[in-house]
């Protein structure tokens, strides 16, 4: 098939540029590279100073008590009896449990860490919010605020993954009625 | 038997697939015709096996075989047909297997269609094709096999999930598995749901055609433009489904999601991002390949980080790795992935530099001027490159690295992203106004300067007119400016085509325009898909820079003001039970404009088994969205509470994305469609030069 083209026409592409031409030329894009790999780096520096938020897990937030007013990023498993929430103010208010780093089942950590009487626990506080439909018991909270000095986690983002997406389910009870 | 059929057409695909990789590289290193062409063959077949495959899985999931643990999983008895069909991507082990017949599908269409015009390249380009294909196949067998079945041992009463039934036990009741079914994710009952997924499949898929031809010409020693040939339609095609898989998710969470935006720089959502962006350096950047002989290097790099970016797309999304809304259940596909991603990766590399090394991959001209039209191409690669790095390290990069540092994961929110990449896009703009402008090898100052001056004129007006009739703001007013400086600069450049066949050829203004677009499809089609950008890009900043939202309480029979010209009246709530069993709690709202009546709207929360859904009401126009939720309410007291966002042109980021699906369709149509008789006469003179260097068919035999 014909191929088309996206051009303009040919400028002087007859007349070979000398020596000297094409190495000022090079110089200028050696320059401009090293401007906009610069600006690039100056961006990305800037940026990260200002949008780094540490990661941690409840525990680490509750222990340290350098974190106080810091906005950092946490972890943790939400207890689904706390819920509270004003439709009036948009005033949401949970409890989220110390949830340990884990590489296996996270369905089976949740589970246990919602279940867990010891685990460390967090009041969240969040103004102005819609009601999310994920916010559920042993759902995994990832909330962005800083912890207040009366303890309470104020949080301005909250991401949410309910525990059904990481589990295997199982049909229960099929065993019973099994053929 | 379903299940059986499923997964013999699966196991024999990952067979033909090994098959045609081998049978194609000895085929072509010892030259035997009909080891390549038994290769090619079964490389075909692939795609029969799979449809076979994924037709046994759609039937299990329309007649409701339960005992199909994905069928069980995504699926009950309530769900609509509608459902079904769409439940095949549901969850991982469907849209794995979903994965791999669109790639076959890819690998047939590019067999079939380039194996005549680009016979030396075939060969390794199938073999290519097929081990990606191979790997998909491989570990939907082995990982995630959509056709596993449920199974009860009867001594420990356990269920147990295998495809064929393990010795002695037996398989559940059906009616009690009806019943325990789970149904499909409540967020994907969604319009932009059904189809993001696949669109982003094809795109994901499409971009392994070119990069299978790329590696071939590598492996072959074809080094020409022959590669960039055959597949820059392929490269459109599936940059095309990428951009519409990423317009329809955002579609998606601003209807679904609920919180009235449509892009979160989520980690997932920027993942399958970063191939568009390499993608959107390659497609423009091979131009200079076909026109110049230049950056031949560059292409073959760039190619191949497009298909890495698209296998870590694949992987981020899979693995379950990245903490996000989109992904899938955690996998254990997640290492096999990242191995085959840097297998392949460093395959490529070294067939790459080992080219290069050889000499054979220098360029026929060198940069001449930093304003000619190639400089500003490299430009344009740059800032897509610097976007795919900036987001890569914002959004997997800083994680990963303060983790293996410091032992603490360190992330970074949506500020460091709106700091970074607002100036890149920024420079974006401004090259896609300047540099179709500017002229191949050498441009001066002087004339791309006087270029400009009628679409810099145009939007100099056209800012001064926002400016006067909205809110000031010089950040958003310097946006506007460079999105509105491409948009015209396509418009002009598409205008000044046409006047002159106006003026030379004495055409009526239609026809020079169609005869203008049909003469040079690939370039007034790139103007029109400039122009779907600039689109997207004035809803972009209207929407971010302009949004208002407020939260308001309303009785029953109450109107408030929302803003100057805008209020809104609470008309009633109704509840009541749909037939696939959710509870919709319904909102009648009226929105008025300067006290007229202008729209009805429903917002409403659907309550399912599992979850509780919002779902927004809007009344949408092109100038802006009034988009409500029902955030609560109660009956007794009859009273609603409500979210509101006024969003600002933000239906331009869909029409957008419709004048970019028709701009690269315009330069994707096939013109001239080579007649079938020349094309087999070529074919039988290749066949006849070839076989001067190689066994007759069956001589291996």
């Amino acid at each position: 098939m014909a191929e088309m083209t996206w051009e303009k026409p040919l400028a002087s592409t007859a007349a070979k540029p000398k020596a000297s031409a094409l190495k000022l030329e090079r110089l200028k894009f050696l320059i401009g590279g090293a401007l906009l790999l610069g600006a690039v780096v100056y961006l990305v520096l800037s940026g990260t100073m200002t949008g780094a938020r540490f990661f941690i897990t409840v525990d680490d937030l509750v222990n340290n008590p350098a974190y106080v007013g810091q906005t950092v990023r946490i972890t943790g498993v939400v207890l689904g009896d706390s819920i509270a929430y004003d439709a009036r103010t948009g005033e949401l208010q949970f409890t989220i449990a110390h949830l340990p780093n884990t590489d296996g089942d996270l369905g089976m950590a949740l589970h246990l860490a919602a279940k867990d009487p010891n685990a460390t626990r967090l009041n969240i506080y969040m103004a102005d919010e819609t009601m999310p439909d994920l916010l559920q018991h042993e759902a995994q909270a990832i909330l962005t605020g800083a912890l207040g000095e009366d303890g309470v986690f104020y949080a301005n983002e909250l991401l949410l993954k309910c525990p059904s997406r990481f589990q295997e389910m199982q049909p229960s009870d099929l065993a019973e009625a099994g053929a | 038997m379903l299940a059986e059929i499923g997964y013999l057409a699966l196991a024999l695909s990952f067979a033909a697939s090994l098959y045609a990789i081998v049978a194609s590289v000895w085929g072509e290193r010892t030259h035997h015709e009909d080891w390549v062409n038994s290769g090619r063959n079964a490389a075909m077949l692939t795609f029969a096996l799979l449809t076979l495959a994924i037709g046994a899985l759609w039937v299990a999931l329309i007649t409701e075989q339960y005992q199909l643990s994905y069928v069980w999983s995504v699926s009950d008895p309530q769900t609509p047909l509608f459902y079904r069909v769409t439940a095949l991507w549901g969850a991982q082990r469907g849209s794995l297997l979903f994965w791999c017949w669109l790639m076959s599908g890819f690998a047939f269409g590019a067999t079939l269609l380039n194996w005549r015009s680009d016979r030396r390249l075939m060969p390794y380009a199938v073999a290519y094709m097929m081990a990606v294909l191979a790997f998909f196949v491989g570990i939907t067998l082995f990982i995630e096999n959509p056709f596993a079945r449920w199974w009860i041992d009867p001594a420990s009463g356990q269920e147990l999930q295998s495809v064929f039934a393990p010795a002695g036990a037996l398989a559940p009741n059906p009616t009690r598995l009806a019943q325990t079914a789970q149904g499909l994710n409540p967020l994907l009952r969604h319009f932009g749901m059904i189809i993001h997924p696949p669109m982003l499949y094809l795109g994901f898929v499409g971009f392994v055609v070119p990069f299978a031809f790329a590696m071939s010409a590598l492996a072959s020693g074809d080094l020409t433009t022959n590669w960039i040939k055959a597949t820059r339609r392929w490269a459109l095609v599936a940059w095309l489904f990428l951009s519409l898989g990423l317009i329809l998710g955002g579609r998606w969470a601003y209807d679904v999601l609920g919180w009235g935006g449509y892009w979160g720089w989520d980690p997932v959502e920027n993942a399958a991002f970063l191939p568009w962006l390499v993608g959107t350096a390659f497609i423009h950047s091979v131009m200079i390949q076909e026109k110049r002989g230049m950056l031949k290097v560059w292409n073959m790099a760039l190619v191949i980080l497009t298909f890495s970016a698209v296998i870590f797309g694949t992987f981020a999304t899979r693995s379950g790795v990245i903490q996000s809304v989109h992904s899938f259940a955690r996998s254990s596909i997640g290492l096999p992935m990242l191995l085959f991603w840097a297998g392949m990766t460093g395959v490529s590399v070294w067939l790459l530099v080992w080219r290069w090394q050889r000499g054979e991959l220098r360029d026929e001209h060198a940069f001449v001027s930093i304003f000619s039209r190639e400089s500003l191409f490299v430009l344009n690669n740059v800032v897509f490159l610097a976007l795919t790095a900036v987001i890569f390290w914002g959004s997997f990069g800083a994680p990963i690295l303060s983790e293996l540092v410091f032992n603490t994961s360190i992330t970074l929110g949506v500020d460091y992203f709106m700091q970074v990449t607002v100036p890149l896009f920024a420079l974006m703009y401004l090259l896609m106004g300047v540099a179709p402008l500017s002229a191949w090898s050498a441009t001066s100052l002087v004339r791309l300067g006087g270029a400009l001056l009628v679409p810099l004129g145009l939007t100099l007006v056209t800012v001064l007119l926002i400016a006067l009739t909205s809110p000031f703001d010089a950040g958003a007013m310097l946006a506007y400016g460079l999105v509105f400086l491409a948009g015209y600069v396509a418009l002009y450049e598409t205008l000044r085509g046409a006047y002159a066949r106006v003026r030379g050829r004495g055409e009526a203004w239609h026809v020079a325009i169609a005869r203008l677009f049909g003469r040079n499809q690939r370039r007034y089609g790139g103007y029109m898909v400039h122009l779907g950008i600039t689109v997207i890009g004035i809803g972009v900043i209207g929407s971010t820079a302009f949004q208002y939202e407020t939260r308001r309480t309303l009785d029953i029979g109450e109107t408030q003001a929302i803003t100057a010209d805008y209020s809104l009246r609470f008309d009633g709530f109704q509840r009541g039970l749909s037939a696939d069993g959710r509870v919709v709690n319904v909102a009648s709202l009226t929105v008025l404009r300067n006290d007229g009546q202008v729209a009805q709207i429903q917002p409403r929360i659907d309550e399912y088994p599992t979850m509780p859904m919002t779902i927004a009401g809007a009344h949408s126009t092109l100038e802006k969205d009034f988009y409500v939720l029902l955030t609560g309410y109660d009956e007794a007291q009859g009273y609603g509470v409500f979210k509101i966002y006024i969003n600002p042109l933000v239906n331009l980021v869909w029409w957008g994305g419709l004048v970019l699906i028709l701009g690269t369709l315009l330069a994707v149509y096939p013109k001239e469609i080579v007649p079938q008789d020349l094309r087999e006469r070529s074919y039988r003179q290749q066949v006849a030069i070839d076989s001067k260097g190689r066994k007759p068919a069956g001589a291996s035999a």
